[in-house]
């Protein structure tokens, strides 16, 4: 510690203070993340499925989909933030703190997200789906054992992409009191002048992304054949 | 067991409508190998769907074994699929399962137990030929063992009927060989009825017993291959024993004046076709004999459809005016087609 101490001066005093940010941070990760990844993966998987030519083909909620999340993508995050302050009442009560920063955060996660996913789920060849069906499965089996399972290194890779962008997002999440590493960064390695504590930060940060492009790594490599 | 009844698909592209399939009708026996015919565009590959109802016909009925398909329900419909194998040209495996695992697929709904079904997936990679590959990934096969693979998967439900989808377009002449001799075993042993759609016509000739040709979403003529295609009715037919012999390069020939069509006078360059047990040959020789009528043959081709042959031979033939009046009748009442081409 004495040695991260002489680089970092003020990592002594403010080392509480960075724990807890940095918790708050995972816990939007976390959170924000996993809800995410499920809403995305819904809506990836809706796109696809009921596109023109799609195994549940239905115009209406295709075009519903596709502008709403055109709409929701073009808004920029700190602005969309702000928008989402009364739904994120309705929600969860709140539209501060780290709670606060949930539907802020899925809300700027997910339309980018989903729409990666229906890219990747648009590259598997449209004859597995076509053999699937003339073996007699059904729509949720086609979903589940064939668009999804034959995804898995291309979801993994976009999963990968969209977690380096959702660190980024809970970063400014910290201008509505979210608190996390991005506030941490502004309050004392900006406004306070204390260099060593972004650096601090932006070491722990990288550390987190590694730490998950290996796991995603990992599993592309297991899964690609 | 398949009967399609005046069977229609049109697609709606914009304003326009597009037949694909116009008022098709057939009636495919168990146990028989039935090949469609067609250049590209034909329409054969969506009359292959429509027996499955990968496509659903706008018009007319789909039976198979009695069943009308286009009457059923979605969830009796898909029962009714596993009934009915298919392969395709690209193979269409799952490239995130090993072999083992693709067979195992369409299982998945099966009411096997597991035991069963292990014992299942091995005893079809024994049939394909594949038992040593059963944990590679189908990236790691060659086209050919991709197609056995899908060939073991669509076995795997005991289907009825088998349709191939162009199941050996993709494939080099050697492999085509090896896949068509598969299938002859498949319905050979396990009695299963197969549709397969080509534009090769090898793979006709090779192994089915009766034969479709379609052009522009009809079928122009149907029948035994051999009746078809020794005594082709459409100018189309024609065409496609063209594809699978040299003969029609006597017209190229003949266009370019090459050396061996020029005749001097008194000959006459005559095409013969002769099938089953009419041999030409011993007409040949016979000509000489008898009417002292050489015949040189220029080239000559002898196919074997479904076990009978079918010759065709470009000869020149020299001799006496008289004698040569003489030679032609005895070729025509040999019941071998003389088709005079020059002189």
């Amino acid at each position: 510690m004495s040695f991260l101490y002489n680089i970092a001066p003020n990592l002594e005093p403010l080392q509480g203070e960075l724990l807890k940010c940095t918790k708050q941070t995972f816990q939007m990760l976390f959170i924000s993340g996993t809800i995410s990844f499920v809403l995305g993966l819904i809506l990836g998987v809706l796109l696809i499925v009921t596109k023109k030519g799609g195994l549940l083909q239905n115009a209406v909620v295709y075009k519903f989909l596709d502008k709403a999340i055109d709409i929701i993508r073009s808004i920029p995050f700190i602005i969309l933030m702000v928008l989402l302050i009364p739904i994120s009442r309705a929600i969860v009560g709140t539209g501060s703190g780290v709670t606060g920063s949930y539907v802020a955060l899925i809300g700027g996660t997910v339309p980018f997200f989903a729409r990666q996913i229906e890219a990747v789920l648009a590259d598997v060849d449209y004859g597995l789906i076509e053999a699937s069906e003339a073996m007699g499965f059904g729509p949720r089996e086609i979903i589940f054992s064939v668009y999804l399972k034959e995804s898995i290194p291309g979801i993994t890779r976009i999963t990968m992409i969209t977690f380096v962008s959702l660190i980024g997002i809970t970063a400014i999440a910290g201008a509505i009191g979210a608190g996390g590493l991005g506030d941490f960064a502004i309050r004392y390695g900006h406004q306070m002048g204390y260099r060593d504590m972004i650096w601090v930060t932006v070491a722990i940060i990288l550390l987190i992304i590694t730490v998950f492009q290996g796991i995603g790594n990992i599993i592309i490599k297991k899964t690609t054949h | 067991m398949i009967q399609l009844e005046k069977v229609s698909k049109t697609f709606r592209v914009g304003a326009e409508q597009i037949h694909a399939v116009k008022e098709v009708s057939l009636d495919i026996d168990a146990g028989e190998i039935f090949g469609i015919i067609g250049f590209s565009g034909a329409g054969k590959s969506t009359l292959v769907r429509c027996i499955n109802l990968l496509e659903r016909p706008t018009a007319g009925k789909v039976l198979i074994d009695g069943v009308d398909l286009m009457g059923l329900p979605e969830s009796r419909l898909r029962e009714e699929r596993r009934k009915i194998g298919m392969i395709f040209q690209h193979f269409n495996l799952l490239r995130s399962r090993t072999v083992y695992q693709n067979v195992a697929f369409p299982l998945r709904k099966s009411k096997l137990s597991n035991a069963q079904k292990h014992e299942k997936i091995l005893s079809l990679l024994e049939l394909v030929g594949l038992s040593d590959k059963k944990d590679a990934y189908p990236s790691q096969l060659s086209g050919g063992q991709k197609q056995r693979v899908a060939i073991a998967r669509a076995l795997a439900n005991d289907p009825k009927v088998l349709l191939c989808d162009e199941a050996t377009s993709a494939l080099d002449p050697q492999t085509t060989k090896s896949i068509l001799n598969l299938l002859k075993k498949v319905n050979n042993e396990l009695g299963i009825t197969i549709v397969l759609i080509t534009h090769e016509m090898a793979v006709v000739k090779d192994i089915c017993d009766r034969v479709a040709i379609m052009e522009l979403g009809c079928v122009v003529e149907e029948g035994e291959t051999a009746d078809v295609f020794s005594h082709p009715k459409e100018k189309l037919t024609r065409d496609f024993m063209d594809t699978a012999s040299n003969i029609h390069k006597i017209y190229e020939l003949l266009e370019e004046e090459h050396e061996l069509t020029k005749i001097k006078d008194g000959e006459k360059l005559v095409l013969l076709t002769y099938s089953g047990g009419n041999a030409g040959e011993s007409v040949i020789s016979h000509l000489a004999e008898e009417y002292h009528v050489q015949a040189n043959i220029i080239f000559g081709n002898v196919d074997i459809l479904k076990n009978k042959p079918l010759g065709k031979l470009v000869v020149v033939l020299s001799g006496e005016g008289e004698n040569m009046e003489k030679a032609l009748q005895y070729i025509r009442d040999r019941k071998v087609e003389l088709e005079v081409i020059r002189g």
